[in-house]
């Protein structure tokens, strides 16, 4: 819990959480602004020793105040997909008709141009707002992660071969080689 | 496979007054689009890695008797991978020959500009995050970890130094004052923008050559009365506009494809754009009859088909707001 506090005792102290907020990668969208407040499917950020990590969502710090503006937006905001009608193999040499989901839009209840249709889904159904672990359901971001390890790990050797960072075959086998010895090195 | 059902076309004595019904009348908004995203960006591998360096440090005063100031700056990258974009459309020869239309070819040829028209669905698609099977399996972050519209960094800073960053909470499109009062403080956010230094990241001559509004076309009336109206038909009167008094230059696209109330404000002159398409392979046509297909001698069946490799990715998007409502 943080907040900040003014000298003067006319303000009044803003408190505010952590969430880990977002929107399901099922959903309608890979982000959506509610109140003003961005909902990814993920965030990365960059630590200080050079690694990037990906999360799940977003960690957000939320006044009180800023989860009615984002309570009032998610309740108004509505799901419609639009489907397409596939011909997929029964498995007995026919065909069958399957109802796929292929886009999504989202529409503003408070529109005047807004007409509630059967299939309209709440956008609620897809947001979540929770806690957040000191953590955040951080995971290394393999692709990136592994490439600026690599280059790290390049740029503390000698070999000459290296000279050229784009080369990611060399790198590759190099990572290959310097794992070989390691294990050859415990063993 | 699916293929051209033309048997409303080979009725014999048909005429073909409106044959043109569902003619391509959609050419793509090249103009509007070439000012919010960069076209065309060379690739020559299966992805491309776009490094670029934080800002470079401010100079310090330098104390007699002690060492130079001293400071360095980082970088940073992202990875933006290509992917196949294509089309086919198969019809039986026969149904060429008696098609009375006389248009069946001709229509399957306007599939080649549909594609043309794929920069702006991906522009739009990375615009609103949407979920498209057709277009982008995952809407990219920008390379400072968060959506393409955030109020903070990955790391959870305020985004390019201002609070909000570049997702602004909108006084709704009700009226006419709100969208002006959201668009001013829009630019007042684009000058407030810091660089990587807290330095100012935009000169304000560089906000007024000009802005792009993108909104829903639902709420064009009173867009177009926020910033276009400067006279009363009914009372033969002019009226003042605050934008137009301010001799803003702001071009407006109204498009279906944003479906609720949130419009975004982009700087026309920025020198990187916040989309961009890197080509991989042009799009390339193919024709497949009797003369140089096994299949077309096989089945009669006929074929064009168009494919390309495009990556589409979103760059650092400090000249791009979004006005949420």
């Amino acid at each position: 819990m943080s907040s900040a506090v003014s000298s003067n005792p006319e303000f009044v102290a803003v408190k505010k959480k952590r969430y880990l907020c977002g929107i399901n990668a099922a959903g309608p969208a890979h982000n959506v602004s509610l109140g003003g407040f961005s909902f990814p499917v993920t965030s990365s950020e960059t630590r200080a020793d050079g690694a990037e990590i990906q999360r799940t969502g977003n960690v957000l710090e939320l006044s009180v105040e800023d989860l009615k503006k984002i309570q009032i937006s998610v309740e108004n905001r509505i799901v419609r997909w639009t489907n397409k009608v596939e011909q997929t193999p029964d498995g007995r040499g026919g065909l069958v008709p399957v109802i796929k989901r292929i886009r999504a839009s989202i529409y503003d209840k408070r529109s005047s141009w807004y007409r509630p249709e059967e299939t309209d889904e709440p956008l609620a159904d897809y947001i979540y707002i929770e806690d957040a672990p000191e953590e955040a359901k951080a995971v290394p971001n393999s692709l990136k992660t592994r490439l600026a390890q690599e280059i790290e790990a390049a740029s503390k050797t000698e070999i000459a071969m290296l000279s050229d960072p784009k080369d990611a075959k060399i790198r590759e086998e190099h990572g290959r080689a310097k794992k070989l010895g390691q294990k050859l090195g415990e063993e | 496979m699916a293929q051209v059902n033309a048997v409303e076309a080979l009725i014999r004595g048909a005429r073909s007054e409106f044959v043109d019904t569902y003619a391509n009348m959609i050419k793509g908004s090249d103009e509007k689009l070439k000012k919010v995203m960069d076209l065309g960006l060379p690739s020559d591998k299966a992805s491309e890695i776009y490094p670029y360096f934080e800002s470079s440090p401010n100079a310090k005063r330098w104390p007699r008797g002690e060492p130079i100031p001293t400071a360095g700056f980082t970088s940073k990258s992202f990875l933006v991978p290509n992917y196949d974009w294509a089309i086919a459309i198969d019809w039986h020869e026969n149904d060429e020959q008696d098609d009375q239309t006389r248009s069946l070819v001709t229509r399957a040829r306007d599939a080649a500009t549909k594609l043309a028209l794929l920069p702006e669905r991906i522009f739009f698609q990375l615009l609103t995050a949407g979920t498209d099977g057709d277009l982008l399996p995952t809407v990219p972050n920008a390379p400072d970890g968060s959506a393409f519209f955030a109020t903070t960094s990955g790391s959870g800073a305020n985004r390019f130094g201002v609070a909000n960053g570049n997702l602004l909470t909108g006084s709704g499109v009700a009226t006419t004052a709100a969208i002006q009062t959201d668009f001013w403080a829009a630019i007042a956010q684009f000058v407030r923008f810091l660089d990587t230094d807290s330095q100012p990241l935009w000169p304000a001559e560089l906000i007024s050559r000009g802005v792009t509004i993108i909104y829903g076309a639902a709420n064009n009336q009173v867009f177009a009365q926020a910033f276009q109206q400067n006279f009363v038909q009914a009372t033969n009167a002019a009226t003042s506009n605050v934008v137009l008094d301010a001799d803003m230059k702001v071009t407006l696209w109204q498009t279906p494809r944003i479906t609720d109330n949130d419009w975004f404000v982009f700087l026309n002159a920025a020198p990187t754009k916040a989309c961009f398409q890197q080509v991989r392979q042009p799009v390339r046509d193919n024709m497949e009859d009797m003369l140089n297909s096994d299949n077309s001698r096989r089945t009669k069946n006929k074929r064009l088909q168009w494919d390309a490799r495009f990556g589409f990715g979103v760059a650092l998007p400090f000249q791009a707001i979004k006005i949420n409502n």
